[in-house]
């Protein structure tokens, strides 16, 4: 864990807050560019705005998240839990989503170009004006 | 590729993180958009911190990297800009194809108008309004983005050489 606490707005490139409760923490604006959030608990945490490119999030649960005009370009979500997270106008490009439960997630106009969805369950998801081209969806099936 | 040690392979990690963000930031600043701007920045300032980390190795390590990239690197990227230029050059095949089949149907659109006045002079019928056809690019799309303009140019300037 990172002696610095993760705040709204706060620097926190790099920092690692592995499998750290962050549960209903505001965070809007926050950078957390390069940080490790493996199996960090979100439920609920508000990231929205963020700057989480390539962020590690394998693992973590996102349960309820607003992540709306987050950027998560090239994030690694494998096997994340984002069940029911806000999304909207969000960008996933090129992030890794294999396997990650998106179950009625709302990412209305967000942008995941080029990611990786395989196995990823999207029952529910709203994708209304979402950008998916050139990505790799595929069932687990 | 050579074997490399755990400490150029971090290297070669934070190089591949640099590629990323660089291009991340080309991004937003070509993409524009509300907030486009200070995201740019943002990124800015990642690629400046990646850099720091990737200048604060030592020699020892450098020499390990610049041999690396000698060998292995150069070549890969020497490989895409081959792949690239495939790609570009199947693009402009296609515009090539594309000025032929207007203008084939320019032809045959002008040659359809002189059927008409020919028979509705014969038939001493009023002349024809002709469809106002556009067949220039016009101008983009009100709204679109700095690809969809740049093609758009792009497309024009090889007409017009």
């Amino acid at each position: 864990m990172s002696p610095q606490s993760p705040r709204r707005g706060g620097d926190h490139y790099r920092a690692n807050f592995k499998g750290a409760a962050l549960n209903g923490l505001d965070l809007r604006g926050a950078n957390f560019a390069l940080a490790n959030l493996k199996e960090c608990k979100l439920v609920d945490a508000i990231l929205s705005d963020c700057l989480l490119f390539a962020a590690h999030l394998s693992g973590a649960d996102l349960t309820g998240a607003r992540l709306n005009g987050a950027d998560l370009a090239e994030a690694d979500l494998f096997g994340a839990n984002l069940r029911g997270i806000q999304a909207e106008n969000a960008d996933f490009r090129r992030a890794n989503l294999a396997l990650a439960n998106l179950r009625g997630a709302r990412l209305n106009g967000a942008n995941l170009r080029d990611a990786n969805l395989s196995g990823a369950d999207l029952t529910d998801a709203i994708l209304d004006d979402a950008d998916l081209s050139g990505a790799v969806i595929t069932d687990n099936e | 590729m050579s074997k490399m040690s755990e400490r150029v392979r971090r290297l070669v990690g934070l190089e591949n993180l640099l590629l990323k963000a660089r291009r991340r930031q080309h991004e937003c600043e070509r993409e524009g958009g509300p907030g486009a701007g200070e995201r740019a920045a943002q990124y800015a300032l990642v690629v400046s911190r990646i850099n720091e980390e990737i200048h604060s190795v030592d020699r020892s390590d450098l020499e390990e990297y610049l041999s690396h990239v000698e060998t292995s690197l150069v070549p890969r990227i020497s490989r895409r800009v081959e792949d690239a230029k495939d790609e570009m050059m199947q693009a402009a095949a296609q515009v090539v194809d594309g000025r032929h089949h207007l203008q084939e149907l320019r032809t045959e659109y002008t040659d359809a108008l002189e059927r008409i006045r020919t028979l509705r002079e014969r038939l001493g019928r009023d002349p024809f309004k002709p469809l106002d056809v556009r067949w220039g690019l016009g101008t983009p799309p009100p709204n679109s983005d700095r690809r969809t303009r740049d093609a758009h140019s792009l497309v024009k300037d090889h007409l017009k050489s």
